[in-house]
């Protein structure tokens, strides 16, 4: 199939934020906000089924950060300090690892609007991968990086069954850390993540995707395309695309192709000419035409009219297929 | 002997009540204009024009009510004793937006999560970066006349305006280049080499020409990127930056990779000094050991020449250091690099402090060097 997707959460409309601002200075009421939430998330909804993408997801419009949920709601994890997130002028607050992680029920629901998503799509969820919620918290119990994956891994398993049954297809674990200029795992390590993929994926039938974003994905080639998921993305701003070319791939592509870090509005003409050059060597079982990363780094608008253009090249690839 | 120690403010004031709402047109409450009665009592300030000013009508109230806030914040500065003062940054929306309202080719797109519920107005470069009308010369002209100390001017830089602003217009001009990856770089790095020449230099011309000896070039967003193509860009731009033109240069940059920087430091041209936070990452314990300002090593290891303006006094919080902490902050780095080549400063502008925390903050800033000055002497 020739899908198309966000990578991850949309931005809060200039409304919610507006709403949200006010809130923080205690000039809004908690069933003002919700209200303002409710609002938002059908407008971000409506924004993608409108356009037309194959996955959908609620925006993660409450979600302080990628990893906020599971800081707060796992068992043994406490909030921390704030860091920047990666290369981004945004930041997130540290986890903070004080005890053995515990998984006490879902971490995500409660932030959610599952109710509002559309019945026709297939429901993608987002969840921050072990790699990456292993690098961005600071362990103070395992002082073991195998010890602190395995642990999280299990629980995100949790999290991931959870949503399945819910009605999630599609689970992204979204992993910038793993190829990140600082974060990255030295080579040697990047077989072993195979196993710790397995703990979080085991018994899923809903599909999975390793999402990288933020470096480049040559970084864990070839070893990711052993890796227990159905699908890999790429962030085709970082990764130059002969990296690419001739990869054997067991599963589906996950293309980033849409600069959620930008605003400029793409043409959709280039962007199929990219996907098809990237896709000439290549042959995955699915390809999903997808942002680059989360589109939080940009306004609504703007995300919206991206969203646009990548059904479009999504519909141009289905039609030259 | 030249003085030791030389104290300075990094750049942004909190505004106060009265400059906001004077500004903006919003009705004053009588505790606003109390506030400004207070503190113009406290620097010795005839404020009765302001307070006539604040209460009235004048067709030009906006910008006499950013004037006097200018004035206030360099009282203040002077007041506590600084050797090198400037206006609180009173006259800047913020040091991102006002030199994207004022130069052409940015427009802003909205507001961007910045972390939780705080956001920051984010523009896009959409037309080439050109130069319109002068954004920085004004503030300085109408400051220059009633500061008694020497002046040191924050601008924006270069690096931070890329970093902080979506780049469409360069994107599309490079529609040829095939890889996303290497139209994206480059179209950063001709933003950027933009900024520096139709932004930055002509309005750095304009001040020197008006008599700026000193111009602190903030780049808060330095190392964001942190890998050796952005820190060599980043050096590029700075050495283009100053190229030719005849005044003092700092760099300030906080919460950053000070062991990348410090790689890059030694070439920068021109760069008489570097203001750094390093407060924050320090404790309160006494004593002229203090491991966090051990980084400074690092550029002496890497060969750095020019002096260091460390902050010793932490911005985000209102405990305020005692004087002999401050004095052993200083007397710390001034054991790693030579007594003539530290300066005091805070970690950062104070804009998120009151001005009473500001205010003691600085008058500990200042006693801490007295105490230190006392120690060498």
């Amino acid at each position: 199939m020739i899908g198309s997707s966000v990578s991850g959460n949309l931005p809060r409309t200039q409304e919610l934020i507006a709403k949200t601002r006010a809130y923080d200075r205690a000039k809004l009421s908690d069933e003002e906000l919700e209200a303002a939430y409710l609002e938002a998330t059908r407008q971000v909804i409506e924004g993608q089924v409108k356009a037309g993408l194959t996955h959908v997801n609620d925006g993660l419009l409450r979600w302080q950060d990628l990893l906020r949920p599971f800081t707060l709601g796992l068992g043994g994890v406490e909030l921390g300090p704030m860091a920047r997130w990666f290369n981004n002028n945004t930041f997130y607050k540290v986890p903070i690892v004080k005890e053995p992680i515990t998984y006490k029920g879902s971490v995500t629901e409660k932030l959610g609007y599952r109710k509002l998503l559309p019945k026709g799509a297939t429901l993608k969820a987002v969840l921050p991968a072990p790699y990456t919620f292993a690098a961005l918290s600071e362990d103070r119990h395992y002082a073991d990086k195998a010890k602190l994956h395995a642990a999280y891994a299990e629980a995100l398993n949790q999290e991931a069954k959870y949503l399945e049954k819910l009605g999630y297809g599609y689970i992204q674990l979204s992993d910038p850390a793993l190829v990140y200029v600082t974060t990255k795992p030295a080579k040697k390590e990047l077989k072993a993540y195979g196993k710790v993929l397995e703990v979080a994926t085991a018994g899923l039938k809903a599909k999975t995707c390793l999402q990288t974003f933020f470096g480049d994905a040559g970084d864990i080639l070839p070893e990711a395309l052993g890796y227990p998921v159905s699908d890999l993305g790429f962030d085709l701003y970082e990764t130059a695309p002969e990296t690419l070319k001739g990869l054997k791939l067991k599963g589906g592509l996950s293309l980033g192709l849409i600069d959620a870090r930008n605003s400029t509005i793409e043409d959709a003409g280039e962007i199929t000419e990219a996907a098809k050059q990237i896709l000439k060597t290549l042959k995955p079982k699915d390809v999903y035409v997808s942002t680059n990363c989360d589109a939080d780094f940009l306004t609504w608008e703007k995300a919206e009219e991206k969203i646009k253009v990548l059904v479009r090249v999504a519909e141009n690839l289905r039609r030259d297929a | 002997m030249a003085k030791l120690f030389e104290t300075y403010e990094i750049g942004s004031l909190a505004k106060h009540s009265w400059r906001l709402k004077g500004f903006s047109g919003a009705k004053l409450t009588e505790a606003d204009i109390a506030e400004a009665e207070t503190w113009g009592k406290r620097l010795g300030l005839d404020y009765k024009p302001l307070i006539k000013l604040l209460k009235g009508d004048a067709p030009d109230k906006r910008q006499q009510v950013v004037n006097w806030s200018a004035l206030y914040a360099v009282k203040m500065f002077e007041k506590l004793g600084l050797d090198y003062v400037y206006t609180g940054e009173q006259w800047r929306e913020e040091m991102y937006a006002h030199v994207a309202k004022n130069v052409e080719g940015f427009e802003f797109t909205g507001w961007i999560k910045s972390f939780d519920y705080r956001y920051y107005r984010k523009a896009a470069v959409v037309g080439e970066v050109k130069y319109r009308d002068p954004y920085y010369i004004d503030e300085y002209e109408y400051i220059k006349p009633h500061a008694e100390a020497e002046l040191k001017v924050p601008i924006t830089g270069p690096y931070t305006m890329t970093d902080w602003s979506f780049n469409e217009y360069y994107w599309r001009k490079l529609g040829k280049v095939k890889s996303l990856k290497e139209r994206k770089s480059r179209a950063r790095r001709e933003l950027m080499l933009d900024v520096v020449d139709n932004a930055l230099r002509p309005e750095f011309e304009k001040l020197i020409a008006a008599g700026t000896k000193w111009i602190q070039i903030d780049e808060p967003a330095l190392t964001t990127q942190p890998t050796a193509e952005e820190m060599s860009l980043f050096v590029e731009v700075w050495n283009r930056l100053v190229a030719g033109l005849e005044c003092r240069f700092s760099l300030h940059n906080c919460y950053s990779d000070y062991g990348l920087l410090a790689k890059y430091a030694p070439d920068l041209k021109n760069c008489d000094q570097l203001s750094l936070e390093f407060a924050n990452r320090d404790t309160k314990a006494p004593g002229r050991k203090r491991p966090a300002y051990d980084l400074i090593k690092s550029f002496e290891d890497h060969g750095y020449e020019g002096a260091y303006a460390p902050g010793f006094v932490h911005v985000h919080t209102d405990e305020i250091a005692s004087p002999e902490v401050v004095r052993d902050r200083i007397l710390c780095v001034a054991d790693i690099a030579g007594a003539e080549r530290v300066y005091v400063a805070p970690d950062c502008g104070l804009r998120t402090r009151t001005w009473e925390v500001a205010y003691e903050n600085l008058e500990n800033l200042v006693k801490g060097a007295d105490l230190a000055r006392e120690e060498v002497s």
